[in-house]
């Protein structure tokens, strides 16, 4: 009989727009191959959605927040990623640290202008790439054994970078940020993750 | 900072399916999908890869989607 296990989950805050998408399905393959659920705000209908997005926090072990992109588009801050990170921050002070905020940006020093309130927290600075998001989260996050390295996730996060199309197309989608494709990736991230854990195997015979 | 040690091992495809409420037959398309190689040498592939392409780009430069909209 299948037993249902339980798996620690991230919410993880970041822009939704094509200048985002290879960091986006980096964040996808990072985190689900490190073992985690990630939620995202991808699903959330317009109507009740602040409630929604605190229930998501809620139900989250930790939260990623990414502040690369929170400058102006067109003339308008954005302000949904400062504002999520926010209700993430009370949510880890209502359950003393048990909530972890981690924050990642993409150059040194640019939080502690544009968001002095956090100052005490440590941002994981990407650079913009995909392998900056990977070795910023080995930094904050392992699984037991510390297997999972940065080159190996970078080998799975170009596997799956390689399918966009197919992915996209199996799941009707019309962006790679909509709910069912997004489900896809983490699956295809998992699929890529078994391989590695299959080639680290010797030999393994029945 | 130390790094946070994850609680749980790596879990399999279909014991994310099954989390996420996905059926066995979209993980087993999913796990397809990624098995395969890339099909970009054959004609008919590099034709879709550019068809692909091209809507990629007409949706770079059109109107915001639904989702992108929102942030």
């Amino acid at each position: 009989m299948a037993r249902r296990k339980r798996i620690e989950s991230v919410f993880l805050n970041i822009p939704y727009d094509k200048e985002f998408e290879d960091l986006y399905v980096a964040y996808i393959v990072g985190l689900t191959q490190l073992g985690l659920r990630v939620n995202a705000t991808l699903a959330v209908p317009n109507q009740g959605r602040l409630e929604a997005i605190i229930g998501l926090i809620d139900e989250s072990n930790f939260s990623i927040h990414d502040l690369s992109r929170i400058k102006s588009s067109k003339g308008i801050p954005r302000f949904n990623m400062p504002l999520e990170l926010g209700l993430a921050l009370y949510r880890s002070h209502a359950t003393k640290g048990r909530h972890r905020v981690y924050v990642f940006e993409s150059k040194p020093y640019r939080t502690q202008k544009s968001t002095s309130d956090i100052n005490g927290i440590d941002p994981q600075i990407h650079h913009g790439t995909a392998r900056g998001v990977m070795a910023g989260l080995r930094n904050i996050l392992r699984q037991p054994g510390d297997v999972t390295t940065v080159p190996e996730m970078l080998i799975s996060f170009r596997a799956v970078q390689r399918k966009l199309p197919e992915l996209r197309l199996n799941a009707g989608g019309k962006s790679l940020f909509e709910a069912s494709v997004f489900h896809d990736l983490t699956v295809a991230a998992l699929v890529e993750s078994q391989k590695l854990i299959e080639s680290r195997v010797p030999t393994h015979r029945r | 900072m130390s790094a946070y040690v994850i609680g749980n091992p790596v879990p399999t495809p279909e014991e994310l399916g099954r989390i996420l409420g996905l059926s066995s037959e979209r993980v087993a398309a999913v796990r397809s999908i990624m098995s395969t190689p890339p099909s970009r040498k054959s004609s008919k592939g590099a034709s879709r890869a550019a068809s692909t392409i091209s809507f990629r780009k007409k949706g770079r430069s059109g109107t915001s989607s639904k989702v992108c909209g929102k942030r």
